[in-house]
């Protein structure tokens, strides 16, 4: 990077965060802290859900995915439509009309306050420590390529995360989130045009697509029914379904989103707005790591995305070793650039018969060179044996740094901080409105002013950013943990969407069935999981745990003694 | 107070909302599940061309 990147990366950033600031800075109440004064108009609305659910790591991982798998990837959102659609005609009335500031609230008023608190306190554990992941995932990729300290990425994105956040709330994570995802959009489609341009002469979009299919990176729809396959049309359309109404009709961070909107038309339509470009966003995401994958079969790869790792083997006494897989990965490259040149030329003169034997030869030396890739991954074990084999999220951000212009490569380094900045401020705003509604002002103090509790909040935004950024500055010792939070949302979201389901549907049933109800299904959830008996993908334990809340919920209901389940 | 009220069953949305769940609504619901449809179909396409 150069001083143009980084007039590019912290003029785009400081622009943004200032805006935010003047334009929100006189929250006076409760209400306009919280609720954005139930001011925003649906474009804003639906650019703020969709910048919420877009981390940094979605624009490091996803082109890199595309890059390794393909474009399978893009199935994961089918059930996103249908999902806004449910939203939008069930939810979003109920929660409008009855003013609520958390969705945790709403079920304080549908069951009882042991409900509510059980959800918020799901909520709060699983999204504070998703927080400090959301900062450290992306620090640990730029530090790597950018060679900075990861504490002052992190204390980067985080501090500046915190002023605005604490300084405008709700008002001032959309009106941001709405610069960022300008930035982001437009830094990608950037990407997209550029990388055309750097293709060879004779390799157009079309071209680059017909290689990209024979190398198997175009098969975009799987019908195939199967559990343990999390990218496949059934997958994307029933359990994703079941997680996105997890996650946008239940988790804080996106309902309080939606909640600031003027009217619930303007609600609806920005929900749907997300249904509508949700998906296609994606898929050009993923496109832009197949013209990723296209550009690096005619220009050198490294053998390993991670450079650090790939230096420490070179530095190692497997030097020799090394050096020998790299000649190889060399010839087998240039042999395989021939035959796709070879390729292409055979294709565009419409002769399939030496098209088709050639695109065989391709994917022999594909293999090849994937075999010399897993040897040279099994060297870097012998050097350092916690090394993360998979490099797909470093693809990317090594051809922006590598292959882009100065001036570009700081917009797109801006478009990665962009979107760990706008996720990052959802996920504090929401924590600190469940701290202070769900808890502090149900259970502590309930007969504060509204300057008291505006400050409260303002105070809890801040203590989870500080405890974000100290849980992304100690993540790199703790591993396991890591880990461990990125499981816990899958675990949760089911129980906790069953519950709000009984909750809008099943009139039924009363607080205590559901409360016991949730922690077993809970248990179940967690039990599929850790004794993997089933070997189902995590994404089915959503449709599963909401399910199992709600049969059991409705049997206890009908068994239990009427002493107990009068409540 | 609001315990067992009618509104929080999602069939008394309409009633409480005044106006119908999917009523006026209902062109935006279908015009995204077209939508929906013309992207899985534009995807199946791809991915058989390439």
């Amino acid at each position: 990077m150069n001083s143009l990147d980084f007039i590019v990366l912290f003029g785009t950033m400081l622009s943004i965060v200032l805006y935010g600031i003047w334009k929100t800075s006189k929250s006076r109440d409760l209400n306009s802290y919280l609720l954005g004064d139930n001011s925003m108009k649906w474009g804003t609305i639906g650019l703020s859900v969709m910048a919420t659910q877009a981390s940094a790591i979605t624009f490091l991982s996803t082109p890199g995915q595309a890059y390794q798998d393909g474009m399978g990837f893009v199935q994961f959102y089918f059930g996103m439509p249908l999902a806004m659609i449910i939203l939008s005609a069930v939810v979003v009335p109920l929660y409008y009309k009855l003013k609520v500031f958390t969705a945790y609230e709403f079920l304080e008023q549908r069951f009882d306050l042991k409900s509510r608190a059980l959800t918020a306190f799901l909520f709060l554990i699983s999204r504070g420590l998703a927080a400090g992941i959301t900062i450290y995932a992306p620090a640990i990729i730029l530090t790597s390529i950018l060679n900075w300290d990861i504490n002052i990425t992190i204390l980067i994105i985080g501090i500046v995360v915190i002023i605005y956040t604490v300084s405008g709330g709700t008002k001032a994570v959309a009106e941001t989130q709405k610069q960022q995802m300008i930035v982001i959009m437009g830094g990608m489609a950037v990407a997209f045009i550029v990388l055309l341009t750097k293709l060879p002469e004779n390799v157009g979009l079309n071209e680059a697509l017909t290689v990209a299919g024979k190398m198997g990176k175009m098969d975009m729809i799987d019908w195939e029914f199967d559990m343990n396959n999390r990218y496949n049309i059934w997958s994307g359309m029933i359990a994703a379904l079941f997680l996105f109404l997890a996650y946008f009709g239940t988790d804080q961070s996106q309902v309080q989103r939606y909640l600031s909107g003027k009217s619930i038309k303007e609600i609806r339509l920005g929900l749907l707005f997300n249904g509508v470009f949700k998906i296609p966003m994606q898929f050009s995401i993923l496109l832009v790591g197949v013209l990723v994958f296209i550009f690096y079969q005619f220009t050198m790869p490294p053998m390993f995305f991670n450079q650090t790792e790939l230096d420490k083997l070179e530095n190692s006494k497997y030097e020799q070793e090394y050096s020998v897989l790299k000649k190889e990965h060399q010839a087998v490259f240039e042999a395989k650039r021939a035959k796709l040149e070879a390729f292409v030329i055979a294709d565009k003169a419409g002769d399939n018969i030496k098209a088709d034997a050639l695109s065989q030869d391709i994917n022999e030396l594909n293999a090849k060179q994937d075999a010399i890739k897993a040897n040279t991954v099994g060297l870097m074990q012998q050097v350092n044996e916690d090394v993360d084999a998979k490099d797909s999220d470093y693809v990317f951000i090594t051809f922006v740094m590598n292959h882009l212009p100065h001036g570009l490569i700081g917009l797109l380094i801006a478009v990665i901080f962009s979107a760990a900045m706008s996720s990052t401020s959802s996920e504090l705003n929401a924590l600190a409105s469940t701290t202070v509604i769900d808890f502090y002002k149900r259970m502590v103090n309930s007969t504060g002013s509204d300057s008291h509790y505006l400050f409260m909040t303002r105070l809890f935004t801040a203590l989870w950013g500080v405890l974000a950024l100290m849980f992304a500055m100690f993540a790199s010792q703790l591993d396991n943990l890591i880990q461990a939070v990125n499981i816990l949302g899958s675990v949760f979201y089911g129980p906790i969407l069953g519950i709000f389901i009984v909750a809008f549907g099943v009139k039924y049933v009363k607080s205590n069935a559901v409360f016991i109800a949730t922690f077993v299904s809970e248990g179940v959830i967690i039990w599929l999981y850790l004794s993997d008996t089933l070997g189902i993908s995590y994404l089915w334990f959503n449709p599963i745990g909401a399910l199992l809340v709600v049969v059991i919920a409705v049997v206890l209901q009908t068994i239990m003694p009427k002493k107990l389940s009068s409540t | 107070m609001f315990k067992n009220d009618k509104r929080f069953h999602f069939l008394a949305t309409a009633e409480y909302t005044r106006a119908p769940i999917l009523g006026t609504w209902n062109r935006y619901y279908y015009a995204l599940a077209g939508i929906f449809i013309s992207e899985v179909i534009l995807f199946s396409f791809l991915s058989s061309t390439y």
